[in-house]
């Protein structure tokens, strides 16, 4: 038994494109087959069961479902930003800068 | 749930809604009617029928699910939220939207509290058909 997250999608049916909901498929996969669990949006990790579950496994899908949510957001935050120039931060020498100065005006 | 493998047709049993507020034991379903408006255009010479041509856009409608009252009501928050209806056979049909009129029907003697649950969709994701 492994719970897995699959994007909720499908065909719009008034201009025939694939759509992608904020929502996700709750799947319970194992070598004789697998059954959908109910569905969670990607902003909460409360599961909306369409099946009946026992309390115990309930709790224990919960679990599973936060941890892969968890792992995701983490994952997401983990993007590494490339490293700037050093003369964006570092004014270059003789630089025209904006500064105000007043013998400017005479 | 479908009936066999040779006769096409199948029943509502073991469909279920889900949207973000709970909507408790559901009895009944009803689906969105799709629609498009007409516009007349019909001439002076014309005769008989009617000329018509069809609108630019189409109205996603509304799902109304009939619930045994279960001590709380739905609240009327105007949010955004998606419904999903899955078939008995796996398939679904989804879409965003918002719970537009809750009705929550008479009381009687010998007869079932329930409540009437309207949602609209508002035509920005779906409504989409996801085959089983």
């Amino acid at each position: 038994m492994a719970i897995f997250l699959e994007p909720l999608e499908g065909r719009n049916i008034a201009t025939g494109e694939t759509q992608v909901f904020r929502r996700y498929k709750v799947i319970d996969r194992d070598v004789e087959g697998q059954c959908l669990l109910g569905y969670v949006d990607w902003d909460t990790s409360n599961i909306m069961f369409i099946v009946k579950v026992d309390p115990m496994s309930e709790a224990k899908f919960r679990s599973q479902v936060a941890k892969i949510l968890d792992r995701e957001e983490a994952a997401m935050n983990s993007v590494v930003v490339p490293d700037r120039p050093e003369s964006y931060s570092t004014p270059l020498q003789e630089e025209i800068t904006d500064e105000f100065n007043e013998s400017d005006l005479t | 749930m479908p009936y066999s493998a040779t006769i096409t047709g199948q029943t509502g049993q073991g469909s279920t809604v889900t949207i973000a507020s709970a909507v408790g034991c559901v009895r009944s379903v009803t689906l969105p009617t799709f629609s498009m408006d007409s516009i007349d255009a019909s001439c002076l010479s014309d005769t008989g029928f009617m000329k018509k041509i069809s609108a630019d856009l189409s109205d996603a409608g509304e799902v109304q699910i009939v619930a045994a009252y279960g001590g709380a009501s739905q609240e009327l928050t105007g949010e955004q939220e998606t419904i999903t209806i899955t078939f008995g056979d796996g398939g679904s049909l989804s879409g965003t939207g918002f719970i537009s009129a809750v009705d929550h029907g008479s009381l009687e003697t010998g007869g079932l509290m329930e409540t009437t649950t309207t949602f609209t969709f508002d035509g920005d994701t779906g409504p989409a058909y996801s085959a089983a």
